[in-house]
């Protein structure tokens, strides 16, 4: 029997209306038809499917949407400015981080997370906050680099 | 086929061009084929055999086809009574009855959701008569095997590739390859001193992140329409067409501009045709089929493991005399790519060294393990990794270097190398003197400090020849707005194909490559193209475009000619302007060549397009079946061109736990010339990836025909902390150009990973004295060979 | 792969959620995070008709510092552990054992008592938590019980909640003294697996020698163990090399591990030697010892 839920996403407030057992993933991609947020392998391992919850990282492939009423959940359909790119999917393309693609949309959610709480990290603290991204094209070397050239101009827009 | 210009300045070439789809990927908004959806689609599940070799006694659908939201459950009866394959012909859509693998489709469902399919599923029951079952290769490979896995194999359909493939002294073997150069054995009594040994790997998979997937429709016309995460849309195209027993003329195949990975295992039609038939069953709705992470990691056709002998015989001072080779793949239950493998890994050492007597035997064997197909390399990974693992160990006996060693034996520009082919475009030293440079940058090795943890660096050689015969069309259109369109079928999977034909287009027409698109791969649309693989789309497309480009310039200049009054052979074009070679001021925009007519807008005013269109081919020589060899016939010629690579690398290896990590890399490759630099490292960053994965931790763990380790968690895909520090890789263009290449680039995409695991078990050598002559070498596999080690060292 | 159906149930308070576990004796469960739950749904080795989700419960998400003891509440995630400074002050064990777990996104979500109901014994948390000799506040129906962590983990997956059971909160002792403490694991990857082995490390000593030591394992028996042996056989002695490969040793001979797709027993039992010696060596070192 299906159940109400409220819930915002990408800052649109959606009353839904999904079996108890609809898992975030699929409420997306499925009930609301935003496909950028991608399942890799469907048990919360590869993080293609990573969104954020009121702004945390969470694994959509193991998020029972029933818990999310009056939650407000971000996917990287709700990361640029309208038409305009956000810095890290700029960088993301400037510097060859995107190969099959398929990695990137988690990716870049992820690295929107790291560089709210952090921003100003090390390659090793980059390395950590996407141990959980699994990319099986670039070997990862320049995904880090679009990050930590994302966290410079973010930094430097910041103070200016 | 197209030089270089020789003195213009390239003004797209180099440089780093933003992939074409690359917005869609960075925005979430390109849909993969994944990501579809089709009005009342419906989805498909596979119900598979649990067992390696049974005869189907019953299968009862009863209670799947009367679950509520089922449209349709098929058997193989229901299905069109054929057998496809690629080469050998030996695969039913359905198991016909009897399975021959864990994982064989059985029975295929539609049904309104994913969840209703997969109850449907569980709700069949099928009764198996177990038969007996073979793994091993070996005992696969006897004159009298325990089993046979295919009993009519010898009136199987084949298409002839090199000496016969059926042999009924192994009954089990598929495919077979030989080379025959001189005389080993006079070669082996000539040399100082003769090493053997054997080389394995385990089964391995691609792992592409997006999952195998497809949607297909058998309309009420009898036109089947598919979308698929391929890589190959004209094999595919064939496949379905033999395996529905349709003409191509009734069959549309489209792969989006957006492919999660290929690597090798999307080359082959997977569930498309099948999903066809329920497509047609289920009153020609459409049918989606999403594998699970397992199928595409398991039954969607691996990588195949390799058995490789190889005995060499060198003289003091390095040079290889005389190598014989016995290769035994384990080709799994259905033979899909596996002749093919087994062709290309035979030629892989010719590609290498210089081989005065060299003899090569090379069988895939059928077994009850699940398919192996093409993966990045088709087969030369695990040649490479035996070859150049040897080659360390003959250094090691001479007490010569192991840069030295190599030196001496790579082939160079020109040779005539050991399959009797003309080599161009040689890499050798080249790469050798990169790699080095570029791991000694950083300064001297530290072998031991406290602790267990123990350095070493080693370096590997490798090669990929790209196949031939080659075939590859493209038409280019140029649209009212000056808009270049290219309409290609090569599939972009990540590797960024697009763009690089994008680049040489927008080269060719001295335009900003935002002027050029790409058409999406459509069948309808976009030409004949091989498929994407061999490492061949830079070379074969690229030509192909630059060829279609010459064919509607010259179109332009004939509609030009007459507008401006002038004779076309006095015109040239750049920046979508014609003008007058010898008075450039003199000049025309291409968009004037659209006036308004036929009242229907702005057209060209004889009606008609400008629409370029050309066939790029290869040719290759007569192959000798016997030995091997190119025939002498002036070309020469058995693949359409070779491109090497090399990597050295150093790691620390920890003598208590086995563990081994990679420190630094230094990854070179032969490009011929790179068209856009940061999409070629970006190619040879995958040694942080599949290549350092084959070397250290990816494995299937069989058992009895089952694979034990399914999935993400278990089967060993490494993360971002498992390589090294950016600082410590270094990547190595080096362009030695392609004579016939467009613009004298070649690809090489495939030859990134093969050097990884050699190098690496060089450096594990290097670091700890112990040989592992198996991929992956993991740490309980290194702890047993250090184990062994000190036992002999105490004895 | 798609989730059975199933009932979903938000009881506001921790009696609702005893009472649906009591009228759901066969096909209840609990779900906090659902990070476990939800993929052995998956893969159909569970198909509970009900979930009854703690997370709609209102104050149980805290990790609270009291005088004598820290509280963690049971909807209480791993990154709210790791946040907490109390933590990685007193508890510098337990911070390195969840900082461990798969990554932030699964942190975020997942809770630290759902992870040890589990009962799997290759986990990071149970294994620190009984190194530091937890207790757990467990409610039912019928009132409330304190049971010692290390009688909580009965076997492989099964725990000593019994029926309509679950537990509320997990108390962890705070030491009056100085503790060395250590925490270990070893992987496949460098992240996102399970440890196949894992060594938690907790030393007090004097001039005299070593006064108390804690020393758990996880992934080498059937539950995560306490190394009681290896234990006794440091108490009383100077924690020099000497001693600590002696425990090391104890702790290899006492290890019960299994072989699976990840690593053979023998291999394992290879890395508990390793393993202890290297956390004691830390855990020694921390308070100024070895």
């Amino acid at each position: 029997m299906r159940k109400a839920l409220n819930i915002e996403i990408n800052g649109r407030k959606q009353a839904l209306e999904i079996e108890p057992n609809a898992l975030l993933l699929d409420v997306l991609r499925l009930g609301v038809g935003l496909t950028g947020t991608k399942e890799g392998c469907g048990e919360g391992v590869c993080g293609s499917c990573t969104v954020m919850v009121d702004g945390e990282l969470v694994r959509s492939c193991l998020t029972l949407a029933m818990q999310l009423e009056g939650k407000s959940v971000t996917t990287i359909e709700g990361i640029s400015n309208g038409s305009e790119l956000h810095p890290i999917q700029r960088r993301f393309l400037e510097h060859g981080a995107v190969q099959c693609g398929f990695c990137s949309p988690g990716l870049i959610v992820t690295a929107k997370a790291l560089l709210s709480s952090n921003p100003d990290p090390s390659e090793a603290e980059v390395r950590d906050a996407i141990r959980g991204n699994f990319c099986r094209c670039t070997g990862y070397v320049k995904i880090i680099e679009a990050i930590l050239a994302a966290a410079k101009e973010l930094r430097s827009a910041a103070h200016a | 086929m197209h030089n270089a210009h020789d003195s213009a300045e390239l003004a797209v070439l180099g440089k780093n061009v933003i992939r074409e789809e690359g917005h869609g990927k960075v925005t979430g908004l390109g849909k993969y084929a994944i990501d579809l959806e089709m009005p009342r689609m419906l989805w498909a599940k596979i119900k598979r055999s649990t067992r390696p070799h049974a005869k189907i006694i019953n299968i009862d659908i009863s209670r799947a086809q009367s679950l509520a939201g089922v449209h349709a459950v098929l058997v193989d009866k229901d299905c069109p009574q054929t057998l496809f394959g690629f080469g050998c012909y030996d695969e039913p859509l359905l198991a016909r009855g009897k399975v021959r693998y864990i994982g064989e489709p059985v029975v295929a469902v539609a049904a309104e959701s994913e969840a209703i399919a997969e109850l449907a599923c569980d709700l069949i029951e099928i009764d198996y008569e177990d038969l007996p079952a073979v793994f091993d290769v070996h005992e696969a490979f006897r004159t009298n095997p325990p089993v046979i896995v295919h009993e009519g194999q010898e009136h199987y359909r084949r298409v002839p590739i090199g000496p016969p493939q059926y042999n009924p002294k192994h009954p089990n073997a598929f495919g077979y390859y030989r080379i025959r150069t001189g005389d080993v054995d006079a070669g082996f009594k000539e040399a100082d001193f003769v090493l053997e040994g054997t080389y394995t790997n385990a089964m391995m998979g691609h792992a592409p992140m997006e999952r195998h997937n497809s949607v297909s429709l058998w309309d009420a016309d009898g036109n089947v329409t598919v979308w698929s995460s391929s890589q190959a849309a004209y094999p595919l195209l064939n496949q379905i067409s033999e395996a529905l027993d349709i003409p191509h003329s009734r069959i549309r195949v489209i792969i989006p501009k957006y492919v999660g990975g290929g690597f090798g295992g999307k080359i082959e039609m997977k569930a498309e045709g099948l999903c066809a038939v329920l497509s047609r069953a289920a009153g020609s709705r459409h049918v989606k089929i999403v594998y699970t992470r397992e199928e595409s990691l398991c039954w969607a056709g691996v990588q195949h493991p390799f058995e490789m002998k190889i005995k060499s015989g060198v003289r003091k001072d390095g040079t290889i005399v005389s190598c014989e080779m016995f290769v035994l793949v384990n080709g799994g239950a259905y033979a899909q790519h596996g002749f093919l493998v087994t062709r290309q890994a035979s030629y892989g050492p010719l590609g290498s060294y210089r081989f005065p007597n060299f003899k090569l035997d090379n069988y895939v064997v059928y077994t009850n393990q699940p398919p192996g197909v093409a993966y990045r390399g088709f087969g030369n990974t695990q040649i490479h990794f035996a070859l150049e693992s040897h080659i360390d160990e003959l250094a090691a006996a001479l007490g010569m270097d192991t840069y030295e060693i190599r030196r001496k034996n790579v082939l160079v520009e020109g040779e005539i190398n050991a399959a009797g082919e003309v080599q161009h475009s040689v890499a050798g030293n080249e790469l050798l003197d990169e790699i080095k440079q570029g791991l000694e940058q950083h300064g001297e090795l530290v072998r031991e400090g406290e602790g267990p943890w123990r350095r070493g660096r080693g370096i590997a050689f490798a090669n990929k020849d790209s196949v031939a015969p080659s075939a590859s069309s493209a038409i280019v259109k140029v649209h009212n707005d000056e808009t270049v369109e290219i309409r290609h079928s090569a599939g972009n999977i990540g590797q960024g194909s697009s763009t690089t034909l994008i680049q040489i287009a927008a080269e060719f027409f001295k335009v900003k490559p935002d002027r050029v698109k790409t058409a999406e791969v459509d069948t309808w649309v976009t030409p004949y193209d091989q498929l994407t693989g061999s490492s061949r789309i830079t070379f074969a497309a690229g030509n192909a475009v630059l060829m279609a480009c010459e064919d509607v310039k010259g179109q332009i200049l004939k509609m030009a000619a007459e507008v401006m009054q002038a004779k076309p052979e006095e015109l040239d074009l750049a920046d979508m302007k014609v003008f007058v070679r010898d008075n450039p001021d003199r000049f025309m925009a291409v968009r004037e060549l659209f006036r308004t007519v036929f009242f229907t807008g702005s057209f060209l005013p004889t009606g008609g397009e400008l629409l370029g269109k050309a066939t790029f081919t290869v040719p290759s020589s007569k192959i000798d079946p016997e030995t091997g060899h190119a025939a002498d016939d002036g070309m020469r010629k058995i693949f359409s061109f070779c491109t090497r690579a090399a990597q050295a690398v150093e790691v620390a290896v920890n003598i208590e736990t086995g563990e081994v990590k990679l420190e630094k890399i230094a990854i070179a490759n032969d490009v011929g010339r790179a068209i856009n630099p940061m999409s070629c490292e970006g190619q040879m960053h995958a040694a942080l990836s599949m290549g350092l994965g084959q070397a250290l931790s990816e494995e299937f763990q069989l058992s009895e025909g089952s694979i034990r380790n399914a999935d993400f968690s278990s089967y060993r895909f490494l993360t971002a902390k498992d390589a090294p520090p950016n600082k410590f890789v270094t990547t190595h263009i080096v362009e030695i150009p392609q004579f016939d290449g467009p613009y004298q680039a070649k690809g090489f995409a495939e030859a990134t990973t093969s050097p990884t695991a050699p190098a690496i078990a060089n450096a594990i050598f290097d670091a700890i004295g112990v040989r592992v002559r198996h991929m992956p070498m993991t740490p309980e596999r290194i702890l047993a060979a250090l184990d062994e080690l000190k036992a002999t060292n105490k004895s | 792969m798609a989730l059975p159906k199933f009932d979903y149930l938000a009881p506001k308070s921790i009696g609702e959620a005893c009472a649906a576990l009591e009228a759901n004796p066969d096909g209840g469960k609990l779900i906090a995070g659902g990070v476990s739950l939800l993929r052995v749904m998956k893969f159909r080795i569970m198909s509970p008709d009900c979930l009854i989700d703690l997370k709609s419960i209102p104050g149980l998400r805290y990790v609270q510092c009291d005088k004598d003891v820290l509280r963690i509440g049971a909807t209480a995630t791993s990154s709210d552990v790791l946040k907490s400074s109390d933590v990685a002050e007193k508890f510098p064990l337990l911070s390195q054992a969840i900082g461990r777990i798969a990554t932030t996104a699964v942190r975020n979500w997942a809770t630290v008592v759902g992870n040890i109901c589990v009962g799997h014994t290759a986990s990071d948390p149970s294994a620190a938590l009984l190194a530091l000799d937890a207790e757990l506040v467990i409610a039912s129906p019928s009132g409330e019980r304190t049971l010692p962590i290390d009688q909580f983990f009965l076997g492989h997956m099964s725990t000593a909640l019994a029926e309509a059971e679950l537990v509320r909160e997990i108390r962890i002792p705070i030491p009056k003294e100085p503790v060395g403490m250590a925490y270990l694991a070893h992987a496949g990857r460098a992240a996102m697996e399970t440890p196949l082995i894992a060594v938690g490390a907790a030393l007090m000593a004097n001039g005299k020698g070593c006064t108390s030591a804690s020393i758990s394992l996880a992934g080498s028996a059937e539950t995560p163990i306490r190394l009681t042996r290896a234990e006794e056989a440091l108490i009383g002695a100077k924690l020099d090399d000497k001693a600590i490969h002696n425990a090391a040793l104890i702790a290899a001979e006492d290890c019960a591990p299994d072989s699976d797709v990840y690593a053979s027993a023998e291999y394992r039992r290879r890395l508990v030697a390793v393993y202890v010696r290297d956390a004691l060596l830390a855990a020694a070192g921390r308070i100024g010892h070895a």
